[in-house]
């Protein structure tokens, strides 16, 4: 009896010392992120990839940057101004702002970055009306564009592949992949000193980091403030693995957690939750030059048919905090350009309309073949609920070809051998971003639509919000007549801080500056 | 007994010629294009094409196959698409992961299957082989992941003794490196254990049936010497073969126990290359796994000769 109160105060001491051990491995000056995938490359002028811009925002900055809202604010840039045509973009740069190598930002650089990514940028057609940037004094460029162009500055805000601000002398006659590690030079919160990919990415504070003070902290944008000597990201790519890792404190932050271990994340006293928003929306694309599915009808039939509520039930494994229905291309959370055109046509749920539609399209029986994989979850579980749909309510013919996310991307290319394929549409900063989705130069998925291009080229050139906003709906509205495409559901990830961190704040991409130790 | 050695190590080339062609052929079939996976989602299909030229994937089949051979010869396995190193480098780097996996695996296998083997064959059909054997096939029939996600939650995550991922390089900090290498090690020497119990038990029953191993008892001689000596040593034959298989199943990339475990083996590498369509990467790695087989092939058929002074190679 008078023992055993002894042995468990040394088996106490033991399991603290033992757990003492560890926290000091782990907390403290460095923060340790475990991320869902491996960039392909850190290089964020060369690759759309979201796991390369998440990795870059710590040390490339650009001119200007999104904030909390979705509107652009500057960054490197000051101030800038337009002329009436917006065919003339000045910025003033701001002074004093250094690069990890130690030199100072000038103009030059800014020429000098922006002439690379109009070479190497996958999204660099987006910038074909740029003529010509000069330099007019150290801290002064000028964009010359050959013909207007409201959404320049959106289109230079955007994070997707984004003009990185680099030294002149060290990006001079590189190409795609080209740049070293110890080449990515920029002028974010921290430097980057070492890539093992696939194991980790190591940044370390700068020091001599000008903070942006005119702003605070929002978005990509305002002040920056490292409150860590170390940031690791490393890439975990399974799901219960990350959970593990954040639970026991292996890792400060966790991503793109499984959405069913929500009740137990939240349970745990030193795990803090996010639910990201806004996330990605899912969508389910056609294959316009078949015959079947290039049939408006026959797209109708399937769009009316479709209860998405059950969708997206399958895609979140029924979790009713990680799925939203709602019509628009656009989150309700990017405010100026939400809306409600077609609405009518989202979620219908409507069988016996569906299987009319369905007769007069002509359909007879033929397979319809639904791509999908299973390296993304939701797609696979979404295509899996929609097949069972279209079998049980309208007695299609459909079969279900799993692939892996490549072979399904390969595949789509083909113009016969499939009619519907999954994917999702992250993000659209601005709504001009979604030309390489609709767009016929972008040809995608082969769908050409005069109507919907003219709504789109109006929209990119509108010289106001309200002619721009306007110019969108009807895209918008087109999508749901046309049946361009069929949006599921918008979808949010989970995920989740250590407790003994505050500050963090979630949204689009997790963001550890101005983060700190409590 | 060299030449032996030096003839199976030539014989090796043929074979490994054979399988990069295979490689070849299937990734030339199978859909996926990297420069697709490099640029992104929201890369424009101009973009995309532009970069396909300049990886040379424009190209036709055999000028490919031709142009890959012709380096391969010379030793330059080409780089990978994604890690920005040598396809050699990258293999090398996970080299060490991989070793260390499999020895401690190997090691926990064998200390469990084999003495579990003998035990139930030696007590056959009592409680106790009953005991081993369903234990054995509980080891087979779980999937290695699981048991490693179970040992994170149910081991790690409570006492906090072991990291629930990642790995520490041994030179930089010994007793790290086998904290994180003690569960991987434990779930893949568990699940393999069971195989080499269940190898060992049936080999051990078919020696201890024979003649000599009666007239052995019935001279009088001790039962541990009759099981060691007699019974053990002639059934060494199987079991070795057994464990040479898992050996080069384990060399191959525990795939699963690295992928829950965050350990940068080189099934991780060879699974993210396939995602990727990492094409020269793919083809490195199948090579060196091919190699690990041939190798360790070879040795287990010298240890034939070790264990059974008939087996003669010349």
């Amino acid at each position: 009896m008078s023992r055993s109160p002894r042995i468990r105060t040394v088996l106490i001491a033991a399991i603290l010392a033992i757990a003492g051990t560890s926290v000091a491995q782990t907390g403290g000056e460095i923060f340790r992120a475990a991320m869902q995938t491996n960039p392909p490359t850190l290089d964020v002028m060369t690759s759309t990839a979201f796991a390369t811009r998440q990795t870059a925002f710590y040390f490339f900055e650009s001119l200007v940057a999104y904030d909390e809202e979705f509107d652009v604010v500057p960054m490197l840039a000051e101030s800038w101004e337009v002329n009436d045509q917006n065919s003339l973009y000045t910025f003033h740069l701001r002074e004093g702002v250094n690069f990890h190598n130690g030199d100072v930002m000038e103009a030059a650089d800014v020429v000098a970055s922006f002439e690379r990514f109009i070479e190497v940028s996958p999204r660099k057609s987006r910038f074909a009306r740029v003529e010509e940037i000069e330099a007019i004094d150290d801290s002064t460029v000028a964009f010359h564009l050959a013909a207007p162009d409201a959404t320049f500055l959106a289109a230079l805000a955007s994070p997707l592949s984004y003009a990185a601000i680099m030294p002149a002398e060290i990006i001079a006659g590189q190409e795609v992949g080209e740049l070293e590690v110890e080449e990515m030079i920029g002028t974010g919160p921290y430097r980057l000193v070492d890539w093992q990919p696939d194991r980790f990415v190591k940044l370390v504070r700068f020091e001599e980091y000008s903070v942006n003070d005119s702003l605070e902290r929002t978005g990509l944008g305002g002040a920056k403030i490292a409150n860590f000597a170390e940031i690791h990201l490393v890439p975990v790519t399974e799901p219960s693995a990350r959970v593990a890792g954040i639970q026991s404190g292996e890792y400060d932050y966790a991503e793109a957690l499984p959405t069913t271990q929500f009740t137990q994340l939240q349970a745990d006293p030193g795990v803090e939750t996010y639910i990201t928003r806004p996330g990605v929306w899912y969508v389910l694309e056609f294959n316009h030059s078949n015959e079947l599915t290039g049939n408006l009808t026959f797209r109708r039939a399937i769009q009316a048919a479709l209860d998405m509520e059950s969708v997206a039930r399958a895609m979140t494994a029924g979790q009713e905090d990680f799925y939203r229905l709602q019509p628009s291309l656009f989150f309700n959370e990017q405010a100026q350009w939400w809306n409600e055109a077609g609405a009518e046509a989202y979620n219908q749920a409507d069988v016996e309309k569906a299987r009319a539609l369905l007769e007069e399209s002509g359909y007879a029986g033929e397979e319809i073949v639904l791509l999908t994989n299973r390296d993304y979850d939701s797609m696979y579980k979404a295509v899996l609920a929609v097949a069972n749909q279209l079998e049980t309510n309208l007695g299609m013919n459909v079969s279900v070809n799993v692939l892996d996310w490549p072979g399904q991307r390969a595949f789509e290319k083909n113009k016969e051998g499939w009619h519907i394929t999954p994917t999702f549409y992250s993000l659209r900063f601005d709504p001009s971003d979604f030309e390489s989705s609709f767009h016929s130069s972008a040809g995608r998925k082969f769908y050409n639509n005069p109507v919907m291009d003219a709504a789109m080229e109006r929209g990119a050139a509108g010289a106001t919000l309200e002619e721009r906003q306007a110019a969108y709906e009807e895209a918008q509205r087109i999508f749901y007549d046309d049946v361009t495409a069929l949006k599921l559901a918008d979808v949010f990830d989970l995920e989740a801080v250590r407790t003994e961190y505050v500050g963090f704040q979630s949204w689009y991409t997790p963001r550890f500056w101005g983060v700190e130790a409590e | 007994m060299t030449t032996y050695i030096l003839r199976r190590l030539v014989a090796f080339v043929p074979t490994m010629f054979g399988i990069s062609f295979l490689v070849f052929l299937m990734l030339y079939f199978v859909p996926g294009d990297p420069a697709q996976m490099i640029l992104g989602v929201d890369a424009t299909p101009a973009a995309v094409q532009a970069l396909q030229v300049s990886m040379g994937l424009d190209q036709p089949f055999v000028p490919r196959l031709l142009g890959w051979y012709g380096r391969a010869v010379q030793g330059d396995f080409g780089r990978s698409y994604y890690l920005n190193r040598s396809v050699v480098e990258a293999i090398a780097e996970r080299v060490p992961v991989t070793l260390q996996l499999t020895g401690i695996g190997l090691i926990i296998a064998i200390l469990i299957g084999v003495p579990a083997g003998i035990i139930a064959s030696v007590r056959q059909n009592t409680w106790i082989d009953a005991l081993v054997m369903g234990g054995a096939m509980l080891g087979l029939a779980l999937p290695g992941f699981l048991l490693g996600l179970l040992l994170i939650f149910f081991v790690a995550l409570p006492t906090g003794w072991f990291p629930t991922g990642g790995y520490v390089p041994l030179f930089q900090d010994p007793l790290g490196n086998l904290r994180s290498l003690a569960l991987p090690g434990l779930s893949l020497g568990l699940a393999q254990g069971a195989l080499i119990a269940r190898m060992t038990r049936s080999s051990m029953l078919e020696v201890l049936r024979l003649d000599y191993v009666r007239t052995a008892r019935a001279k009088g001689l001790h039962e541990q010497i009759i099981i060691n000596r007699h019974v053990l040593a002639n059934s060494l034959i199987p079991i070795i073969t057994v464990i040479g298989i898992v050996a080069g199943v384990l060399l191959g990339g525990a795939i699963a126990i690295e992928t829950v475990f965050t350990l940068p083996g080189v099934g991780r590498l060879v699974i993210s290359a396939v995602k990727r369509r990492d094409y020269p990467l793919i083809q490195g790695v199948i090579l060196f796994i091919t190699f690990s087989y041939l190798a360790v092939n070879l040795v287990v058929d010298l240890l034939y000769m070790m264990v059974n002074p008939r087996v003669r190679y010349s």
